[in-house]
């Protein structure tokens, strides 16, 4: 709070006192980063069923906010310390956020988190409120999400017996988010020549080496996430069956996004799941697994078929 | 932004502060200690137990590695477990009560084992090691199945896997002891810097395994305060200010920190469930026998019995 005074004393005073009241304000946020380290992060000490420490965090990040849409007169903002501060209060508030997620949320709701941060990034709001950088960091959201649902929840056990609660609920969800991004990725992730602030730069070079092999790292790494997290997750007998449905679902997207790459490795995927069928489940699956395994990739087979017949005209381009 | 809405957006947050202010002085919210940095390299390891756990990954082995090694493990702590001990029978009736609620291919077993001080552990595939001073430490059946269910977490959110993946792999080649040695390194190496945040999951764990069981949600904090009291009887010290070398080499989270945090969570628990009754069991502990044997009417509490 008293950042914000100082900051909005700022724009009242003179130059040169408005720069000591700025590094002031400085020092009241790095005073409460130090303060939330060693004291607040300890307890969530609720007032009544609310997380104090919740009500704290989003109270710092609505702070982190009004900073970053403060407009100082011309003077200050020309200043060195404000130019070279002032760009990272983006990077600020998703840290915060991030951080906020880790603490307060139940580790089989993270993968859902950081997709919807994802998501949230992607949109033009969030490009308006902040600048091009959020579309970068949406990416980055996206990937810890694709990760952690990868290789956390592939193996998490929750000890609940509510269905929303099951790790199996909670990725399809994250899953469905993850979609939706990179179906949402192919028009509003341009990352091409972005605008970044000095400390920044590097970022840059990254957001260039996506835009020429966007296929490789947008959708390639859901695509591989799935498959991986199907794997490590459920009985080996469901297996030829779930990543049909993945095959079925890349599908969809090539069909949705105009993309022939995509339609190519479904097409390999479920040529796989075929061969896994005749080879694996044939000699190891009971005869009704066998059964739902076959009549479901047949399903799916025949579903292909008329979205291909269908949308002919979207894979034609 | 316009002046005027930015200026609105400041008496906003500014009433907004003021109001935190006071709620936060009115309920008298006071940290367990007076600082620490283990609560902020438990958020630091997040990421890094990320990463350790995408090497677990690749690696190819499974849970079912895990349980052929606690079956190692079982063969040999099985002679030591006295069938006709108390103590030994009555973590056996905990440990099934429990078993239902845990995912991990394998039985679990509990051993009472002695060592002078009250302690557990978690071994890999199943197996879990209570010290007999543990069951006169703590004051209830509650608290008890609290610790088990830590110890439970480690196993279940796969931290016991992590410590031993590369003997598991060895294993298959005939190469024990090369494996043991990379875990070792592994575990010199890395292990400080993620070691709180597994205290802190299996701690979690805990909590929401008792909050799924029929026992009293607070028996997760109950726990750590019984420990303090242990602590304070023998005159083993407890730092209540922060120091970063030391902070990062302990490998759990203060026991103030963990009895605060949990006793809380209980405490916003039983306000959100104030129809519920759970069972505390401090006889049963005392007696020896388990809820699934004997259940006592007047060891059932309410939200009475737990004020925030």
């Amino acid at each position: 709070m008293l950042s914000l005074l100082a900051l909005e004393l700022t724009n009242r005073l003179a130059r040169r006192e408005s720069l000591v009241v700025l590094m002031l304000g400085y020092g009241y946020l790095a005073a409460f980063v130090v303060a939330y380290v060693v004291v607040i992060l300890q307890s969530p000490a609720y007032v009544g069923v609310v997380s104090a420490r919740l009500l704290i965090e989003l109270f710092a990040i609505a702070v982190l906010g009004y900073w970053w849409l403060f407009r100082p007169r011309e003077a200050l903002a020309a200043g060195r310390s404000w130019r070279l501060v002032h760009p990272l209060f983006v990077e600020l508030i998703l840290v915060g956020t991030a951080v906020t997620v880790v603490v307060e949320m139940a580790a089989q709701w993270w993968a859902v988190a950081w997709a919807v941060i994802a998501l949230l990034l992607l949109s033009p709001p969030a490009e308006r409120l902040f600048d091009a950088r959020a579309r970068l960091y949406s990416l980055v959201f996206y990937w810890v999400s694709v990760v952690d649902m990868a290789v956390v929840m592939s193996t998490l056990e929750v000890p609940s017996q509510q269905w929303f609660e099951q790790p199996e609920f909670t990725s399809l969800v994250a899953i469905a988010l993850q979609v939706a991004y990179v179906a949402w990725a192919q028009r509003r992730l341009l990352l091409e020549a972005l605008e970044l602030p000095v400390p920044l730069g590097v970022l840059g070079r990254v957001g260039t080496a996506v835009a020429k092999r966007r296929n490789l790292y947008v959708y390639y790494p859901l695509f591989a996430g799935v498959a991986l997290f199907l794997y490590w997750r459920f009985d080996r007998s469901l297996l030829t069956l779930l990543w049909a449905t993945e095959a079925f679902v890349v599908f969809v997207l090539s069909a949705w996004l105009r993309e022939n790459q995509f339609r190519y490795v479904a097409l390999a995927g479920l040529a796989a799941c075929l061969a896994r069928l005749v080879l694996v489940d044939m000699a190891e699956a009971n005869l009704a697994l066998r059964g739902v395994v076959f009549i479901g990739v047949g399903s799916l087979m025949l579903g292909m078929n008329a979205i291909y017949n269908r949308y002919r005209a979207r894979f034609a381009t | 932004m316009k002046a005027g809405a930015r200026l609105g957006l400041l008496v906003v947050l500014l009433a907004c502060g003021v109001a935190l202010i006071t709620v936060l002085h009115r309920a008298r919210v006071q940290p367990p200690l007076a600082s620490t940095f283990t609560s902020a390299f438990q958020v630091v390891g997040a990421p890094l137990k990320l990463v350790d756990r995408v090497a677990s990954r690749v690696l190819p082995v499974s849970a079912l590695d895990e349980k052929e090694l606690g079956d190692v493990y079982r063969k040999s702590y099985d002679p030591q477990a006295t069938p006709a001990s108390r103590e030994q029978r009555y973590v056996d009736s905990l440990v099934a009560e429990l078993q239902p609620l845990t995912g991990k291919p394998f039985p679990y077993r509990a051993y009472v084992v002695d060592y002078p001080m009250p302690n557990a552990m978690a071994l890999p595939g199943g197996v879990v090691l209570v010290t007999r001073d543990l069951l006169t430490t703590l004051r209830s059946e509650a608290e008890l199945v609290a610790v088990l269910a830590h110890e439970f977490g480690h196993i279940e959110r796969g931290h016991c896997f992590d410590t031993v993946r590369f003997e598991l792999l060895a294993r298959k080649v005939g190469a024990e002891p090369l494996g043991t040695l990379a875990d070792f390194a592994a575990a010199i190496l890395l292990r400080h810097s993620y070691s709180k945040t597994m205290e802190h999951e299996a701690d979690a764990y805990a909590f929401e395994l008792l909050t799924n069981s029929r026992y009293d949600p607070r028996g997760v904090g109950g726990s750590f305060e019984s420990l303090l009291a242990y602590q304070a009887t023998h005159d083993i010290p407890s730092p209540q200010r922060a120091s970063p070398i030391r902070d990062y080499f302990t490998s759990h989270p203060p026991l103030e920190v963990r009895a605060e945090e949990f006793g809380q969570r209980a405490g916003a628990w039983w306000l959100r469930h104030p129809e519920e009754r759970r069972y505390a069991g401090r006889r049963n502990l005392e007696a020896l026998v388990a809820l699934p044997r004997h259940e006592l009417a007047d060891e059932w509490v309410g939200a009475q019995e737990n004020p925030p």
